[in-house]
């Protein structure tokens, strides 16, 4: 490749990029103004791209109503929840069919779990909301929607665990063995720490879903227990919708899972590049 | 502290890997198995180790029947070919782990793994993860985590074929001076022969199936019961010729080699050893497997000896077997033609031609010799092996 | 077929603002037809060379030229180097003779040329029998002879093999040798050989360049690396069993000097002409080295006319020789013997060397002296 043709191609390349990053950030770049604006700017027919009026008090107008912030917080149980229930299930089956593949029920029986991953979820809603009415605790409460995501979670956790733990080497928990540590403690000592980075991404993948999961929780939620995802729609105002305060407050929602990215992150690029490099 | 019995080992997937198997360990004895890469060494570890579910027989340790026990429970150590040590734990850990397991006393780990560190020379490391350290480090790493185990039996899988010659060496000799070793039974496997004969007070050579031959370095490289283990054992390998038998005048009996595809060559006549001579005769049979080590066929040429090169330091090894105490009589002598040469810094490998039939020779490593030269080569025929030519079974012993 | 230069060639890695010196101001000429051998242990740097060399990987600094030709910039594509690699590498679904004419039908060869290229090839590899099998059927030394012609049917500018017998059994690994010098002398194409095999390595390069933790530490024919090695790495790393190195301090008296060997009894004879030009450095303390090749149970002859006194640690016999472990005071090392030697732990020997046969080393630089 001759020098002109190459610098061609690298700016080509670089204008590329940057085409691509002024799509990725614009949404949120419009997110951050709207959140700051008062509801009027908002709503004008010629949009403004800077506000002309701050109005960062949206940020304390969203919690006006206290229960706001308590479906923060069920929104965080029912993710936290729902991700300890899917990664101890999914690292078991995962390590069953990584393991033990046909005592575990075979290439087929793990190929059935994710394929419940490939319905439309729709198409599960009305059942699935009979089938927990028809339960103690009922459709409106922390534990419905806990069990309900495992649907969604369960299988991406298993076949994640299950190739993690597929790469994990098996000498090393034979070495435990001969170590004279019993299955369940080699498990423990050797291949638990050895897929945990792993883990660590299998388990911010299911948080983030369960934290920002909409559909459902609309249906079978919204008295005793609310999310914030269905908070969000709340904030009108008559036929106005209230895009500030919608702003703000998906703003605040968004902290949690940003925080718990930035400080798990070492952890999860590591675990992603071990299932991509052998997998 | 016990010994390892072995008795009718089966084992076989798609088609047996392990036939029938007897084998018995001393207490104290290292036992060395040598055969080639795929054979199934590893397996007949596993399968002590209890990691492999076997077909049919038993293993007992100590005369205790372990066959049916889980790994945990047959108070075995094994040290694996990858070394498996644990990544995510320090050299301290990974050595304390045994001992972890066995749930002992904090001081008592930290005094035990102190010992066997000092001795191993690894003790500056104990804080340091496998990742942060060398092969022979790793190596002497998991070496050490098998032997604070303090197990009844040893298995030690390809433990050094894949350092560097100084730290194989030094691992070799560091095999030989472990007492912990010497009062346990210990299997160790390998496909480097050298390995073999240097460390096992007992050799077996594993072909297909099985152990084909049991034995002591010498009894083994000296006299090999078949051609697979003559084959196997030396480098380069052993000359294997396929000869007819010929009585000759008076009552001598002579072999004569035959030429590759009986294409061009006039063959090569050596005489049988007297010693050879009976045994050969009872058999009853007029076509034998002719073995020559390399290291028995000198290179003589413009009347010198092999050895009397410049650098002669270097010839020691390879001219003393021939020059030794105990040479023979008179070497049969003939002719051959050069065909390749390869000096390979302490030994030189000729490959020559002598009417027809294709031999290698072993040679100090500083002379030269031109494609086509003619050169004589000599060689005791009390050094020849003798091999059925259908079974491979020795004729001679 | 083309030369191949390297000239001051450098490889940085770059990791989490971590920089690692993969090859170091690295020179290094091959001739056209030459078979260059780059040795060393894992990690020394010489697959960064190799694949720099293929195009696989940027140079840092540095120039790369074929046949005087700068192909820094060029893809590995127009390089026209081939290679063959450790695993083979060969097409599963295929057969031999597929796997064979798939770089001719690349390259757009009609099927009547190509036919008579693989015939031509097979012959040469010993690889008619098998031509219609699929790899998988093969043994390793016949998959690695395929993968072999594969790389050589193109008929490259320079050949290039990576590691290519290490899994190769031992007993098969002369015949694949002679195999390779044979192919190399009929073809004289320019070879890069790259191994951690010493054996290997100088059986088959006219020329071996050692490297060692990124620098290229001799660039020498088999005989200049054993007898000659430019350092204490050198010495060590070629032969087997290795060299022993002895720690030394120079004594002289009336005229002799001599090394004394520190914490045990030894003291090695150097030959005058040596001592001389040990004294001219200045220095008082050495690194001696000896080969066990060169240490010997008996004395007398071929210029062996000093000896150290030892005892027997280990006897270790490999069936062509006995390789002894000796030891005197702090001091250990081997020796080679003849298969009979019975010489059992704790017996005293004496070992016979050639003055001329010890390699003095400077403690400062390891470097030769002498």
């Amino acid at each position: 490749m001759s020098e002109a043709n190459y610098r061609l191609v690298r700016g080509l390349l670089l204008a590329f990029l940057g085409l691509w990053l002024l799509l990725t950030l614009f949404p949120f770049y419009w997110q951050i103004i709207t959140a700051l604006k008062d509801a009027a700017e908002t709503n004008r027919t010629v949009p403004t791209f800077w506000p002309d009026v701050w109005h960062p008090r949206n940020f304390k107008l969203v919690f006006a109503e206290a229960s706001n912030f308590q479906a923060l917080v069920d929104s965080f149980i029912v993710a936290t929840g729902n991700t300890l229930a899917s990664l101890v299930l999914g690292t078991l089956a995962g390590y069953a069919f990584a393991r033990f593949p046909r005592q575990a029920g075979g290439e087929n029986l793990a190929f059935w779990i994710l394929s419940n991953r490939m319905f439309p979820p729709v198409a599960v809603l009305i059942p699935m909301f009979f089938l927990f009415d028809a339960t103690p605790w009922g459709t409106d409460s922390h534990l419905s929607l806990i069990i309900l995501y495992l649907v969604f979670n369960m299988p991406l956790a298993t076949w994640l665990m299950m190739v993690f733990f597929r790469d994990a080497p098996r000498e090393l928990e034979e070495a435990a063995y001969l170590d004279g540590y019993p299955p369940l403690r080699a498990f423990f000592k050797v291949t638990l720490p050895l897929v945990l980075p792993g883990m660590i991404s299998v388990a911010m993948l299911c948080w983030i879903f369960a934290w920002n999961e909409y559909l459902f929780a609309n249906l079978f939620v919204g008295t005793e227990v609310k999310t914030f995802t269905i908070v969000i729609p709340t904030f009108t105002h008559g036929s106005q919708t209230l895009w500030n305060l919608q702003m703000a407050f998906s703003l605040i929602a968004m902290l949690p899972p940003l925080v718990l990215f930035v400080l798990l992150r070492r952890y999860m690029v590591r675990g992603l590049s071990l299932g991509v490099v052998k997998g | 502290m016990a010994d390892l019995r072995i008795e009718g080992l089966c084992k076989g997937w798609d088609f047996p890997v392990i036939d029938r198997l007897d084998l018995a360990v001393e207490e104290g004895e290292f036992f060395v198995v040598v055969g080639p890469s795929g054979i199934g060494k590893t397996t007949l570890l596993r399968l002590v180790a209890g990691l492999e579910r076997c077909d049919a027989g038993r293993i007992l340790v100590g005369g205790r029947d372990v066959t049916a026990l889980p790994p945990y429970r047959r108070n075995v150590a094994m040290t694996f070919e990858s070394y498996a040590l644990y990544p995510h734990l320090s050299v301290f850990e990974n050595i304390a782990s045994p001992l972890r397991a066995q749930k002992r006393p904090r001081s008592e780990i930290e005094t035990t793994v102190r010992q066997v560190t000092d001795m191993l020379r690894i003790h500056e490391l104990l804080e340091r993860r496998p990742g942060e350290i060398s092969g022979g480090q790793k190596q002497r790493t998991a070496l050490a985590r098998t032997l604070v185990a303090n197990p009844e039996v040893y298995l030690l899988d390809e433990p050094i074929s894949h350092l560097d010659a100084r730290i194989r060496h030094e691992l070799r000799q560091q095999f030989h001076d472990l007492e912990e070793l010497r009062r346990v039974a210990t299997l160790y496997v390998t496909h480097d022969y050298a390995e073999a004969l240097s460390l096992g007070d007992r050799i077996g050579v594993m072909g297909a199936g099985g152990l084909v031959q049991i034995g002591t370095a010498r009894e083994l490289f000296e006299r090999p019961g078949s051609l697979f283990v003559a084959q196997h054992l030396g480098q380069p390998s052993i000359n294997v010729v396929e000869a007819k038998l010929r009585s000759a005048p008076g009552d001598a009996l002579t072999c004569v080699a035959a030429t590759g595809d009986g294409q061009g060559g006039e063959g090569l006549a050596i005489p049988v050893a007297d010693a050879h001579r009976a045994a050969l005769l009872a058999g009853g049979i007029d076509t034998v497997t002719l073995g020559i080590r390399p290291q028995f066929l000198s290179v003589l040429e413009n009347g010198a000896t092999a050895g009397a090169g410049a650098h002669a330091g270097a010839s020691g090894e390879a001219g003393a077997g021939r020059e030794g105490q105990s040479a023979p009589l008179h070497g049969f002598e003939f002719d051959a033609t050069v065909e390749l040469y390869e000096p390979l810094g302490a030994t030189g490998v000729l490959l020559a031609d002598a009417g027809g039939v294709p031999l290698t020779a072993l040679t100090a490593p500083d002379r030269t010799f031109d494609y086509g030269a003619r050169v004589t080569l000599r060689l005791h025929p009390e050094t020849l092996l003798y091999f059925d030519p259908r079974s491979g079974a020795s004729l001679v012993q | 077929m083309a030369s191949v230069s390297l000239t001051g060639v450098n490889k940085i890695y770059r990791s989490r603002g971590e920089a690692v010196h993969a090859v170091r101001d690295l020179d290094l000429a091959i001739a056209d037809g030459e078979f260059v051998a780059l040795l060393g242990p894992s990690g020394c740097g010489k697959t960064s060379t190799l694949r720099m060399i293929v195009g696989l990987e940027e140079i840092t600094s540095g120039e790369i030229a074929f046949d005087g030709r700068r192909v820094n910039e060029l893809d590995p594509q127009r390089r026209n180097v081939a290679m063959a690699f450790e695993t083979y590498a060969l097409y599963p679904g295929f057969t031999v003779a597929e796997n064979l004419a798939f770089p001719l039908e690349v390259m757009g060869l009609p099927e009547a040329k190509r036919s008579v290229r693989v015939r031509e090839m097979a012959a040469m590899l010993r690889l008619e029998d098998i031509l219609d099998q699929t790899p998988a059927a093969l043994s390793g030394g016949q998959q690695q002879r395929v993968s072999l012609g594969r790389a050589l049917i193109r008929e490259p500018a320079a050949f290039i093999l990576d590691e290519v017998m290490s899994h190769i059994d031992a007993h098969l690994k002369f015949r694949m040798l002679f195999d390779l010098k044979r192919i190399h002398r009929d073809l004289g194409r320019t070879t890069i050989y790259v191994t951690h095999d010493q054996v290997e390595a100088l059986a088959l390069a006219d020329r071996v360049a050692v490297m060692s933790q990124a620098e290229l530490q001799q660039v020498g024919t088999r005989n200049e690396l054993y007898h000659h090695p430019a350092n204490v790495f050198v010495a060590d790393f070629i032969g087997e069993p290795p060299t022993n190195f002895f720690a030394t301090r120079l004594e002289s008296s009336g005229g002799t000097a001599r090394l004394r060997v520190e914490d045990s009894e030894l003291v090695l004879e150097l030959a005058p002409e040596r001592a001389a030009r040990l004294a001219e450095t200045g220095d008082a303390r050495f690194i001696a080295g000896i080969r066990p090749q060169n240490l010997h149970l008996e004395g007398g002859r071929d210029g062996r006319s000093a000896s150290v006194a030892a005892a027997v640690a280990i006897n270790e016999y490999v069936g062509e020789q006995v390789i002894l472990t000796l030891g005197n005071g702090a001091s250990v090392f081997r020796a080679l013997a003849a298969p009979e030697t019975r010489a059992a732990r704790g017996e005293p020997v004496r070992m016979h060397y050639a003055p001329r046969d010890v390699m003095v080393f400077s403690e400062s630089t390891e470097e030769l002296i002498a």
